[in-house]
């Protein structure tokens, strides 16, 4: 299984960075970081931004590599996890209050037919991944057009509550109900696995 | 799971995955984190999920430059690596230093004149050797290959992983270093295993230059130039 010896290296490389190893360090930059990188551009924006938060999620990596377990999911789920935690805080350290300008469409491709492929997305992600992702796009459909886009919108560009009102030019109040809903559906139909 | 959480708490764990939260609802969900294992083990099931949605975004390489910086980050947060046994020497000559000092300041006292001793301590300083390091992955397929130099110890390791394309049977595939006057070869590649080997000298191995492989006749190119096609490439990295 590719996915499985895929995460047992990640695995490997963790542990070995967790000992101070620099040579698995280096080996697990070189295996995640373009994975990482994207993660990083969409919600950073500019390149150099996204730069800036790579290394300093991969420091955070380096310093912690040693915590991970598998309860917090894949090595490359939880890799992403730091990422996207760390892009966060460097962004609302950047735009403390409100932020209404620089709109851009939800453009994740998960519209109305069913049987659209998700964009950016090869069969070898899929095969990497065995987190369920199909079935995430499945819920994902499922879900009210408004409330997916929240989601969506919170995920891949680190909107709060009020960014989401600001541009889907709506009250706060149904953005946040919008979340509240979707995410309950979203449980739902993933399940407890 | 245990026990799932109720809705609240499921969607506070949710939009902390998010980022959605507002300063003070943040801090109750922190709180909760660090009080509450099921609230935890919420939070995580939630990052596992969205991670999907994440990692379903093509791969972008970054740019060399970020992982240079990062290696000098990365030396500048690590502690000065100072053994046990170090540390109880450098205390031992600490309270002899303050003993001698003591014992001078008697001795002038005492009219005498005997020099202070001068200590000194030896100190190791291991020499770095520069290692690179590139993952050789090829598309449409998992067969990759880590490749390691350390040229200061002549040493080339490779372990490779996966399973090879068919279109590799019934031939070799070799691994060359792009340099200014061209490929160089490092040799076949094993298709599985670890492989070591001893690295050419005067290789102008560089952080930033460029590896890659070549499908090859059975026993390597004949010319000492690629003349298959290229499968895949890579970056070299500095790691230590």
């Amino acid at each position: 299984m590719h996915s499985d010896d895929n995460a047992d290296t990640l695995s490997m490389l963790l542990a070995a960075a967790g000992r101070g190893d620099e040579n698995a360090f280096a080996e697990l930059y070189a295996l995640t970081s373009p994975k990482l990188f994207a993660i990083l551009l969409r919600i950073m924006k500019t390149r150099e931004r996204a730069e800036d938060a790579l290394q300093d999620c991969y420091l955070r990596i380096w310093q912690n590599a040693e915590r991970y377990t598998p309860e917090r999911g894949s090595p490359m789920a939880w890799l992403a996890t730091i990422a996207r935690y760390r892009a966060l805080d460097l962004l609302r350290a950047r735009r403390p209050g409100h932020e209404t300008g620089d709109v851009e469409p939800v453009d994740e491709d998960f519209g109305d037919n069913p049987h659209a492929p998700a964009h950016d997305q090869t069969p070898d992600d899929y095969a990497a991944e065995a987190e369920g992702l199909a079935r995430l796009d499945d819920c994902l459909r499922e879900l009210p057009a408004e409330q997916r886009d929240a989601v969506l919108l919170a995920y891949y560009q680190g909107c709060t509550h009020s960014e989401i009102a600001a541009r889907t030019t709506t009250a706060m109040g149904t953005v946040k109900s919008w979340l509240r809903r979707g995410l309950l559906r979203l449980r739902d139909c993933l399940g407890n696995d | 799971m245990a026990q799932r959480p109720d809705d609240d708490r499921s969607v506070l764990a949710a939009e902390y995955a998010l980022g959605t939260l507002e300063a003070d609802a943040r801090r109750e969900a922190d709180a909760l984190l660090a009080n509450d294992a099921d609230f935890r083990h919420e939070l995580w099931w939630w990052e596992r999920r969205f991670a999907a949605l994440g990692l379903r975004l093509t791969p972008v390489a970054p740019r060399p430059v970020v992982w240079l910086g990062l290696q000098r980050r990365v030396a500048a947060s690590r502690p000065v690596p100072l053994r046990r046994t170090r540390t109880s020497r450098v205390a031992v000559w600490a309270w002899a230093a303050s003993a001698a000092s003591v014992l001078l300041a008697v001795a002038l006292v005492m009219q005498m004149s005997q020099p202070p001793q001068v200590v000194t301590e030896r100190v190791e300083v291991p020499v770095a050797a520069t290692s690179y390091v590139a993952v050789l992955q090829m598309p449409q397929s998992d067969m990759h290959w880590t490749v390691s130099a350390t040229p200061a110890r002549e040493a080339l390791a490779i372990r490779a992983g996966g399973e090879p394309p068919a279109a590799v049977a019934g031939h070799d595939v070799e691994l060359w270093l792009i340099t200014d006057a061209g490929p160089v070869s490092l040799g076949l590649l094993p298709t599985s295993g670890e492989l070591r080997r001893t690295l050419p000298a005067n290789l102008p191995l560089a952080s930033g230059r460029t590896l890659a492989v070549s499908l090859e006749p059975r026993g390597g190119s004949p010319t000492g130039q690629p003349t298959g096609p290229v499968l895949t490439t890579a970056t070299i990295l500095q790691s230590g």
